[in-house]
């Protein structure tokens, strides 16, 4: 009951959040709501088709690949909208920090396999070490060329890291515990990051600008 | 059986005479819908082999592979246009909803003949539905091809990422549908609503950005 309000829950705030983007991008015609828009389009139709098919069926059978094609591809738009906002940056030099991020998620892919397919767990390391490379490149930037233009861009490379954490806490979340009430951490670190897709919002509209 | 080649020879010839008697430019639109109509052919052959060497029965083929298959055929068409013919980006979203409209045309002339006629409130809402889908669905695709970027390979991509979202879209119909009662009411609104939605946000957007 718990995971279907839960899951409810996200439902709205994502679509929600959707249609804002979509609405700033016609208006706009800036392509970076349009990104955002298409990112939350696509977790939200993964999570329509989620909780629908635990709405209308009892088990879970192992074709239902389609909301997590879906939620792999609303990564590949966080990629997009980086690579978007990065091409208005002026390169700087990496931080050697950047490479501590294949190695954690490496890490944290090799731990994975124990419990999923290999690969659409070699498809999201690949995809999440590329966002959180950039977001932390663009964020080493940022904080490099101190141009009060391009602080803009900071707050949303925060969320964007924030969520990709949220969803590394999540997935090892739900390898340790099958609780499905209000004990269970899965639950609250989902509620959380539904609060975190309202902080895409204003993020984007700083990065967007006037 | 449902004879689906016989109802697809006997729905594109008329378009295949047509095609060739008409000057160019609605020429290439007849030839979309033939497109259109070709890859519903192929998705039932395709949905079907594929759900019997995954062991599924078509009910559960219908919202798992079925959606996968017709998005991805649907998409062919266009890429291959793309690539080889180069179209001026204006046209792309006018091939992409000829294609839908030949897919939809087909599948619902392959639903009435297994089905019947008779219930027209029904057919009425199936029949917008089914036809909303397809075009919902194009215009997803449509997106990702003309808006994302400019370079050729970031517009597959976008395409490619927007074509999830297409498959999803069409899973979770063909999922509600499938159940039948209230379920599948809801399912064939679920289109027609978007489609409405789309088309009143795009007015709303264009008139604010005029004044």
């Amino acid at each position: 009951m718990i995971e279907t309000i839960e899951n409810t829950l996200q439902l709205v705030v994502s679509g929600f959040c959707m249609i804002y983007s979509y609405w700033h991008a016609s208006v706009s015609q800036h392509r970076l709501w349009l990104l955002i828009g298409s990112f939350f389009l696509l977790y939200f139709l993964g999570e329509l088709y989620w909780v629908l098919y635990l709405a209308l069926y009892t088990e879970v059978d192992a074709l239902t690949f389609i909301p997590d094609l879906s939620w792999a591809n609303s990564y590949f738009f966080l990629l997009l909208t980086l690579l978007s906002i990065r091409k208005e940056t002026p390169k700087v030099r990496p931080s050697p920090f950047l490479w501590l991020i294949p190695v954690f998620t490496g890490g944290m892919c090799v731990f994975y396999l124990q419990w999923g397919a290999v690969v659409s767990n070699l498809v999201t390391f690949l995809l999440m070490t590329l966002i959180f490379w950039y977001a932390f490149d663009g964020l080493h930037a940022v904080h490099k060329l101190k141009d009060a233009a391009r602080q803009t861009k900071k707050w949303l490379y925060i969320v964007i890291i924030g969520f990709c954490g949220l969803e590394y806490a999540l997935w090892t979340a739900s390898c340790f515990t099958s609780r499905n009430d209000l004990l269970s951490p899965y639950i609250w670190i989902d509620i959380l990051m539904s609060v975190l897709f309202v902080f895409f919002l204003p993020a984007t509209r700083k990065a967007v600008g006037p | 059986m449902n004879y689906i080649e016989n109802i697809y020879i006997c729905l594109t010839a008329p378009v295949i005479i047509a095609a060739i008697c008409v000057p160019y430019r609605p020429r290439r639109m007849m030839l979309f819908l033939l497109a259109g109509m070709t890859a519903c052919l192929l998705s039932s052959y395709i949905s079907t082999f594929l759900a019997s060497v995954a062991g599924k029965d078509l009910f559960t083929a219908a919202f798992a592979i079925a959606p996968i298959v017709e998005e991805v055929m649907k998409l062919l068409p266009i890429l291959f246009v793309l690539l080889v013919f180069e179209p001026k980006r204006e046209d792309l979203p006018g091939y992409v909803i000829m294609i839908a409209v030949g897919f939809a045309t087909l599948e619902n002339t392959c639903y009435l003949i297994q089905n019947g006629a008779a219930e027209i409130f029904h057919l009425l809402i199936r029949g917008f539905g089914t036809g909303a889908l397809h075009v919902v669905c194009g215009f997803f695709i449509s997106i990702g091809l003309l808006f994302l970027w400019d370079k050729l390979w970031l517009q597959l991509a976008g395409a490619f990422g927007l074509l999830s979202a297409a498959i999803t879209f069409h899973g979770i119909y063909n999922m509600l549908v499938s159940k039948g009662g209230t379920a599948a009411s809801i399912g064939y609104m679920i289109p027609i609503v978007t489609t409405v939605f789309c088309a009143s946000m795009r007015v709303i957007g264009r008139s604010r950005k005029k004044s």
